[in-house]
């Protein structure tokens, strides 16, 4: 073959290349304002109503100061905010001050105050859609108030405060009290006909043990230890109760907006109802002493959603088969024999039935099939989804037939309570 | 270009220009005599009579009726030889019975047949294939009256024994390397393969120096055509020197201006032995340890011999492990600069976060660490293999460490850096071929380039363009990337991985021809231990 | 002959299967779930199989002119100049599709990636990159894309398998809604791109075995096919149907939504860096076609010498075809399916076909071939 015209392609190639003028989307990393978390706010009336918070991380203090000794104990995030009439011009503005290019790849979650999630979260996804950068494994969290406040919060166990919230929701199957969402997955939710989307919601508060005044007689009383001790609690008494952190209940949407809250109760109702997976510690009472509970930790479950369609009007049976362990008991009664287990698995299941109509009530108040039981009836017959609908209509007087068993399998290291003498 | 190619074109070899019509021709006539002066007097011309370790030296039969002229080199043959086999049957009577009836007419008959000894002897017709052969190390006796030489086989010189390899150490497996005189070579193989197919075939080449150039080869299994090939391209050598297997390469390659080696070389004997056992063709060079291995396919780079001795487990990982070096050694700096300056999403988090903060203060851009950081790092390799042991340490020891460093700690190149060039470094050494590393690291720098251009867009390109070169390329007509391409999926397992020996029952499809059986089938031990009763006899008397 | 190379069976299958898994995967499952919503998966599969059909037209006319091109055969069954003007139109045709890719590609690169890199810069060097395998020859281009299968098809498997974690097969319930209609619109668009496997034609002459090239066409359409519907599978249980119509590049949303306890993620730029090798094989073969058509309709002794301008003019096509990325789309869910089929992929070929049959059985003409098996 002839070898001159390949060597001479080959060569202008590589030349053309290196001499392309410019080197169009070339950023160096340390050129970056990394983002973790944007929290969306909407106030209503202003002219420009989205308040946009970027939290950028200084990568400095993030990665452990290294031996430069980065900035004596800052914070490792930075806020910026900025309004707009649309998030991309909130966004816009809140850069104005960012010495470096705005970075959104590294993004993880979205908070979404409750005004703005009520004015309909599709703009929100619009956004991250669009956006090259964003990624739609973002996961979405609803605030009740505003959610710039979440950002501002400094009482932390990680070392920022994106990193709390991702911590957070990493947790959140340890007590099935709220399910976060990732963006997509909201989407699809909300475009499936006969289904509506929910997300967690996240709470800022003070820690709930400082209003229990017990606990307090309690330290004084055995606080004969030693001084130090004394006087530590006194302080911690005086001073103001720190604000913290808490990711429990859901945000019910209708379509794009908010339509209501679930509190932690109910979204284990709402767990149920929908099959995710539990795992979480109920109390029942005592079979023995009904003045006293036992807790029971469900370990597994399983929930079935089938649609009965007759004559145009629809209902449903929900089968939940639970499993759970005895893990505490405060009577001194032996429940570990099989006719007590079985009687505490039909008091568990009653707990959990109880728990389950409570939040079908609320859900079908709020006209939101967040469990995606309309969808069920569309993928079995569409066309007599087709004559039901509007299904948010529908689903408000839909019955469900709720059907539970539960089984205590094991009651921890145990085998029967420890007989105390009298 | 196209009048710089054919200047280039004009000083190759060309082919046909054989070294016999470049040889003076006057002066081949004057030294066609029978007369012993006129012969002496032509060799002194001809070696020059200044040249010292030309050794001439005349004397008589013991009868005194025929004269003879000796001609050797001084340090190259062994004296004791010439004056126990040569010069004292010729004058002796004692020796043998012979000798008194030397006349010139019979001297050369008498002499080959009766009077001298020693192994080698041969006649040649002239006195210029006698300078040839005296000029490598053998022994001419000039006979008066008589225009046939006799030539004695003396060659005796000092040469290295035979040492482990330097170049491709092993822990297991032989450790007789090549050295530089061709017979020990040969021997190495012949030794290994003890069958009459394996063939030695002689050529020469270079005009001053004269190299003997041999070809190994079994008979039945290299293929003819490959052979045929072979032959062509070394008798087309024109050139004045041959100083190293290393011009050959250049010489017989198929595409001279590829960054590829597309010749294998080797200095373990065993290596060249399996080569021929493959089907291979390998050429042995004299003074050279480095042997030449044709046809070579790319993947040959990644196997060491050693991967056969050992258990198929570790050659298997070691050949994977080799695969996955290879490719970082290529591209591992470029796709650190192609992702930390344009496609930062793939980094995870924390690892963003803490080369963001390592960059931090840092002046230069990450394309500029990146090169600056593998030419430093290219000099002191350098500078390493260049000096004598005990400084090398010294250089790598500032280099590495005091640089390094330094470096990291005046903020002029951020530890992720160093950390990426030291992984390619070794990702480099670990290569078992030297050449093909070098390939490799040469290609690195236009990579990082492309990457620091288009991100790793770009680096796919310059892999792609790389990858177009190499699906081009052939080595005597077997491509380059074979067995990848072009092979059969058993072909592609024994080359990535190593199969156990009881498995690997055919040669590679590509090189052999006619019967490629290997073992035997059904050959995995499936043995019967002997009753352990057998094994252990204890003296208890219970049978 | 104009190309000394050989390919055997099993490389030009492979060479075949990228050619059409390349692009199939990135707009496909966008369009096919526009017209077939849940179904999109059916009409998919159904589609891909069309390529079968067009597979046995030119492994038979193949085999009835041995040693010939698709540009070559129709001068001897249409005549002269009808069967250049056929040739003139294949070549049109796989100018037209590589620079269809050329574009399309770009514009994904420059949507997803690059956002402020120029189109035409990866148009150029892509083109450019085709036109260097094009030169160095069949075989060459042959040997890559066996090595870039590997890639191809692992990084594939891969995705589709770490993504499972996130399928909702109910995504894919209820099962033809409004009956076969939708699944047979939606399967226009795959059968389509399926029909590319007419590249065939050209290749035939150079295998090995020509007698193999039905099985090596039939191999290479099932295979794209059934990973095409695992892709739209993956796509549709992730999405539904809405999001995915609603999504550019589906595929490559698809692969950011692998999320496996935020440490198996990011693989999109790796994804992105395969299908640029795939791409690259497609459109090296595309590009290999047109020139070599280009030399023997207008009888040159080298087709290399047509490389250069013909880059040029895919690369300005790439460039110039479309306005933006709405009128591509649009382009390839409208009008290209039925215009291609109707013309390239089915009508002429089976012209040619018949031409032969009736040549052969009513004029009694021999055209050298043997019969089939």
């Amino acid at each position: 073959m002839n070898k001159i015209p390949r060597l001479t392609l080959f060569l202008l190639t590589a030349f053309m290349l290196i001499f392309i003028p410019g080197c169009w989307d070339h950023v160096e990393i340390e050129e970056l304002a990394i983002v973790r978390s944007i929290s969306v706010d909407y106030i209503p009336g202003e002219r420009a109503p989205y308040f946009v918070t970027l939290a950028v991380i200084r990568p400095g203090e993030m990665a452990g100061g290294g031996e430069g000794g980065g900035g004596g104990g800052g914070s490792p995030t930075r806020l910026y905010s900025g309004t707009g009439a649309s998030l991309d011009l909130a966004v816009q503005e809140a850069t104005f001050s960012l010495t470096r290019q705005l970075f959104l790849a590294h993004n993880e979650v979205v908070l979404i105050g409750e005004e703005a999630a009520r004015q309909g979260i599709y703009h929100i996804m619009d956004f991250i859609l669009r956006n090259a950068q964003l990624r739609l494994t973002n996961s979405i969290v609803i605030i009740p108030g505003t959610a710039h406040k979440i950002l501002t919060q400094t009482e932390l166990l990680e070392t920022g405060i994106s990193e709390e919230i991702l911590g957070l929701i990493a947790q959140e199957e340890q007590t099935s009290e709220a399910v976060t969402q990732e963006m997509f997955v909201m989407l699809r939710d909300m475009s499936t006909p006969g289904q509506d989307t929910f997300t967690a919601v996240l709470h800022v508060g003070p820690q709930p043990k400082k209003v229990i005044p017990e606990i307090e007689v309690e330290e004084r009383e055995d606080g004969g230890g030693g001084a130090g001790g004394e006087s530590g609690g006194a302080e911690a008494s005086e001073a103001e109760p720190p604000e913290i952190l808490t990711l429990s209940g859901l945000a019910v949407f209708r379509g794009d907006k908010l339509a209501g809250f679930l509190n932690h109760v109910e979204t284990r109702g709402f767990i149920w109802l929908n099959g995710e997976p539990s795992r979480s510690i109920i109390a029942v009472p005592d079979p023995m002493d009904p003045t006293k509970i036992v807790n029971i930790s469900i370990i597994r479950s399983q929930t079935t959603v089938t649609p009965e369609i007759k004559d145009g009007n629809v209902s449903f049976r929900v089968e939940v088969v639970a499993e759970g362990d005895l893990i505490a008991q405060s009577s001194l009664y032996n429940l570990s024999t099989p006719a007590m287990l079985k009687k505490l698995g039909s008091s568990t299941s009653a707990v959990i039935k109880m728990e389950m109509e409570k939040t079908l009530q609320v859900l079908q108040g709020m006209e939101a099939d967040i469990m995606g039981y309309g969808a069920s009836v569309y993928r079995k017959d569409p066309k007599a989804f087709q004559e039901l609908s509007p299904w948010s209509e529908t689903f408000r007087d839909v019955t469900v037939d709720i059907h539970v068993t539960a089984q205590i399998r094991r009651t921890g290291q145990l085998s029967r309570p420890v007989q105390l003498k009298r | 270009m196209k009048n710089a190619f054919s200047i280039l074109k004009k000083m190759l070899p060309k082919k046909g220009a054989s070294k016999e019509e470049a040889k003076p021709k006057p002066k081949q006539k004057q030294g066609n005599t029978a007369s012993l002066s006129a012969r002496i007097d032509y060799v002194k011309r001809q070696l020059g009579s200044e040249t010292k370790d030309v050794i001439i030296r005349q004397f008589s039969s013991s009868n005194n009726k025929v004269k003879f002229g000796l001609i050797f080199i001084d340090g190259m043959v062994d004296k004791e030889i010439i004056h126990d086999n040569i010069i004292r049957p010729a004058q002796s009577d004692i020796i043998s019975n012979f000798a008194p009836k030397l006349t010139p007419d019979n001297a050369l008959q008498l002499l080959q047949e009766h009077i001298t000894s020693g192994g080698e002897l041969s006649v040649v017709p002239g006195i210029d294939q006698a300078i040839l052969m005296v000029l490598s190390g053998d022994t001419a006796l000039l006979i008066d009256g008589e225009q046939k030489i006799l030539i004695y086989g003396t060659r005796s010189f000092d040469r290295r024994g035979v040492e482990e390899p330097l170049t491709e150490a092993a822990v297991r497996g032989p450790r007789e390397g090549f050295t530089e005189t061709i017979r020990t070579n040969t021997s190495l193989l012949r030794r290994r393969i003890r069958h009459p197919d394996l063939r030695f075939e002689s050529m020469k080449a270079g005009r001053l120096t004269g190299t003997e150039i041999i070809l190994a080869y079994i008979h039945g299994i290299a293929n003819e055509r490959l052979l045929e090939e072979v032959r062509l391209r070394i008798a087309a050598i024109d050139t004045d020197s041959i100083l190293d297997s290393g011009y050959i390469e250049e010489f017989i390659e198929d595409s001279p201006f590829s960054i590829f080696p597309q010749i294998e070389h080797t200095e373990r004997s065993d290596k060249a032995a399996a080569a021929i056992l493959e089907g291979r063709v390998v050429i042995i060079v004299n003074n050279s340890p480095f042997v030449l291995i044709v046809p070579t396919t790319f993947f040959q780079f990644i196997a060491a011999s050693e991967d056969y001795y050992e258990r198929p487990y570790i050659g298997i990982f070691l050949r994977l492990l080799r695969l996955v070096v290879l490719n970082i050694a290529l591209m591992l700096p470029a796709i650190y600069v192609a992702v930390t300056t344009f496609h930062k999403e793939m980094l995870p988090t924390a690892l963003l976060l803490s080369i963001a903060a390592a960059r931090e203060g840092i002046p230069l851009p990450a394309v500029g660490e990146a090169i600056i950081m593998e030419a430093t790092f290219e000099v002191l390799r350098e500078a390493g293999t260049r000096l004598p042991k005990p400084v090398g340490q010294a250089v790598s020891i500032v280099g590495g460490l005091v640089i390094g460093d330094a470096a990291i700690r005046a903020g002029l190149v951020s530890p992720a850096m160093v950390i990426i060039v030291a992984t390619t470094a070794i990702s480099t050494f670990a290569i078992p071929a030297f050449n093909a590393s070098i390939a490799l690291r040469l290609l690195r720098f236009p990579l990082i380039i492309l990457g620091a251009v288009m991100g790793l867009y770009g680096v796919i390109f310059g892999l792609l363009l790389i990858l177009i070169h190499l699906a081009g390329l052939q080595s005597f007509g077997v491509p380059y990337l074979a067995p990848l391409v072009h092979g059969t999926a058993r072909d592609i397992i024994g080359a990535l991985a190593r199969p156990p020996w009881w498995m690997a029952l055919k040669r590679p499809r590509l090189l052999a021809v006619g019967d490629r059986t290997r073992q035997a089938k059904n050959m995995r031990p499936h043995f019967t231990p002997p009753d352990e009763r057998e094994l252990f006899h204890e003296d208890t008397g219970e049978k | 002959m104009l190309e000394k190379g050989k390919i055997s069976p099993r490389q030009a299958g492979e060479l075949m299967f990228i050619t059409l898994l390349a692009t199939v995967i990135l707009l496909v499952p966008e369009i096919t779930a526009d017209l077939a919503g849940h179904d999109a998966w059916l009409a998919t599969f159904v589609g891909s199989l069309f390529g079968l059909l067009t597979v046995g037209i030119i492994a038979w006319l193949g085999l009835k002119h041995p040693g010939k091109t698709i540009y070559q055969y129709a001068e001897s069954v249409l005549g002269k100049y009808p069967g250049k003007l056929v040739g003139l139109a294949y070549v049109w045709i796989f100018l037209h599709l590589a620079a269809m890719v050329v574009r399309q590609f770009g514009d994904f690169l420059t949507t997803s990636f690059m956002v402020l890199t120029p189109l035409s810069v990866f148009n150029i060097s892509l083109t450019a990159l085709a036109a260097l395998a094009v030169i160095m020859g069949l075989e060459v281009i042959t040997r890559m894309s066996e090595f870039i299968i590997l890639l191809v098809v692992s990084f594939l498997l891969l995705v589709i398998t770490l993504s499972i974690g996130n399928w909702e097969l109910n995504q894919l319930l209820p099962f033809m809604k409004d009956g076969i209609m939708p699944v047979l619109r939606g399967a226009i668009v795959p059968a389509a791109f399926h029909g590319e496997i007419v590249v065939l034609a050209v290749l035939i002459p150079f295998l090995t075995r020509p007698k193999a090239a039905f099985l090596s066409g039939t191999a290479a359409v099932t295979a794209s096919a059934l990973l095409l519907t695992m892709a739209v599978v993956g796509t549709l249980a992730v999405f539904g149907p809405e999001l995915t119509t609603s999504f550019r590049f589906p595929i490559h949303l698809f692969v950011r939504s692998i999320n496996i306890g935020k440490v198996l993620t990011r693989f999109e730029v790796v994804v992105m860096v395969t299908w640029v090798a795939g791409v690259f094989i497609k459109i090296s073969v595309l590009y290999y076609c047109a020139a070599l058509g280009t030399a023997q309709v207008f009888g040159l002794s080298e087709y290399r010498s047509t490389v250069l301008p013909l880059g040029v003019l895919i690369t300005a096509l790439s460039v110039l075809l479309f306005e933006d990325i709405a009128e591509l789309v649009s382009f390839l869910a409208q009008a290209w399916p039925r215009f291609s089929i109707s013309v390239y992929f089915f009508g002429l070929p089976f012209l040619l076909l018949l031409v032969t049959v009736i040549r052969e059985k009513i004029f009694g003409h021999s055209f050298g071939g043997q019969q089939d098996e």
